[in-house]
């Protein structure tokens, strides 16, 4: 049978992920404080700068499958999502931005009446699928929203594949505070800035190709053991390499690579973007509510482009 | 026949060593038990039903960390939605253990650590099912849920209320 072979295929496997390096001190401290920041529950808000857009995601997680946000671009709200286990609810502030892919006529359907309405719609098998999930972490700016839920996620692997931690320290011989685009920690409040370490851009000789890593920087703010922000920029041609061949002329190859990467070649795409995630609150009290008052319908046929419900 | 496989891949688990990443190997030689859990005869509309896994156990006896087993299957008419495992740790295990853990959710898969409420879960995702494991107490969980049956997290959080204790 089909689903007996797949079921034990899936509990046979064994994935053992192997480290290359062993995790420095700070590295682990990262680590405790993400993992200990997604035990409770909390308030958030995610902001991303890119191209030119402002995206904000105002957010209440109660735990893994129970989380709540808004979207607001440009200071406009846009619409209000809750995932409920299973379950899907959406409002949209912004009818005209509601996504219309494979509906030919949308007036025809009373999803997207009520949607238009302003009205919440409930999809009780909405909610977005595991795998869907999964690939969303790996695709940073095409759903602020999912990038806004998966940021520990999104954060723990800009640790893995950084060169190392750092903590922040002004006083350390080379720190350039031209190439610090982050603020210092309030050490009066007794708060602390760990940073991540850029690998270096691969030379022409490596025959590699760079990643984001090697154009991130990334801070994890810490007040008393707990994460309070993170705060990321991502930028190309601000990089002090490639500014200084910019400027001098001197490494060919780097500007080509550059080009390279902003049209679009490379391992994968790397997207220029100023993140902030901040934690506003946090404990039990923070529940996700479903709206009681929503129409309930199936929202597939709006906000999915594409059938990728494999996996529950 | 999927019952069967369910509970070989569960058997299997059981029986691998050095999950503890302890430097020996130990075995328990007692005969491991059919475990007892109080589950509903519906949940979600699905007729949950106990499978008898006598004979996979005795396959596995004396090389496992689990003193007792159980298997349920949760049916949506005569097709099978999902499986619930059940085990409880014997005196070998180090269930408290975060290794111990890792390494033996590891062995089911590539693992996504989540929470639902406090209980912390692994989640692995194949083409046709998605597999949650936790642990509670001495007890281990693994709940599998077929790509078909759409309130898989629903039946995720009622089985983590009832709070097993094995």
């Amino acid at each position: 049978m089909k689903q007996a072979r797949m079921l034990v295929l899936s509990l046979l496997v064994a994935v053992v992920s192997i480290s290359c390096k062993p995790p420095s001190t700070l590295e682990q401290e990262v680590r405790r404080i993400l993992a200990a920041a997604e035990k409770q529950a909390f308030e958030y808000l995610y902001n991303e700068s890119s191209g030119g857009r402002r995206v904000e995601v105002r957010g209440t997680a109660e735990d893994s499958f129970r989380h709540s946000e808004t979207l607001i671009i440009n200071g406009n709200p846009v619409m209000e999502r809750v995932v409920s286990d299973d379950s899907l609810a959406v409002r949209a502030f912004a009818p005209d931005a509601l996504p219309t892919t494979g509906v030919a006529d949308p007036s025809d359907v009373p999803v997207f009446n009520a949607l238009s309405a302003g009205r919440w719609v409930l999809d009780p098998a909405g909610a977005p699928s595991a795998s869907e999930e999964a690939a969303r972490v790996e695709q940073v700016g095409v759903d602020p929203l999912s990038d806004a839920v998966n940021l520990y996620k999104y954060a723990r692997i800009a640790l893995q594949s950084a060169a190392g931690v750092l903590e922040f320290n002004p006083d350390a011989p080379g720190y350039q505070p031209s190439q610090d685009p982050f603020p210092h920690p309030d050490k009066g409040e007794g708060e602390r800035r760990l940073d991540l370490i850029r690998p270096p851009i691969p030379t022409q000789e490596s025959g590699q190709f760079p990643t984001t890593s090697n154009f991130r920087k990334m801070a994890f703010f810490v007040s008393e053991g707990t994460l309070s922000r993170i705060l990321e920029v991502i930028d190309i041609r601000g990089h002090e390499d490639v500014a200084r061949a910019a400027r001098t002329g001197r490494n060919p190859y780097l500007l080509q690579l550059v080009g390279d990467l902003e049209t679009g070649r490379g391992t994968e795409r790397i997207r220029v973007r100023q993140m902030g995630f901040e934690i506003l609150a946090r404990g039990d009290s923070i529940k996700t509510a479903v709206p009681a008052d929503a129409l309930v319908g199936n929202l597939q046929v709006l906000l999915r482009t594409e059938d990728t419900q494999d996996g529950d | 026949m999927r019952a069967r496989a369910s509970v070989a891949a569960i058997a299997w688990l059981a029986v691998v060593s050095g999950c503890g990443g302890g430097a020996t190997t130990t075995t328990s030689t007692k005969p491991i038990q059919s475990v007892t859990v109080d589950l509903p005869e519906q949940l979600l509309g699905l007729r949950v039903v106990q499978e008898d896994i006598a004979s996979h156990i005795e396959a596995v006896k004396g090389r496992s960390y689990f003193e007792s087993l159980g298997l349920f299957s949760m049916r949506e008419g005569d097709l099978l939605r999902a499986t619930f495992q059940v085990a409880r740790f014997n005196s070998l295990a180090r269930e408290r253990s975060d290794e111990f853990r890792r390494r033996l959710v590891a062995l089911v898969g590539s693992a996504e650590e989540l929470r639902m409420e406090t209980t912390e879960i692994f989640r692995t995702v194949g083409n046709q099912q998605t597999v949650y494991m936790w642990f509670h107490g001495q007890g281990f969980f693994v709940l599998t849920v077929h790509r078909d049956l759409v309130f898989g997290r629903t039946l995720l959080r009622k089985l983590i209320e009832m709070r097993h204790e094995l």
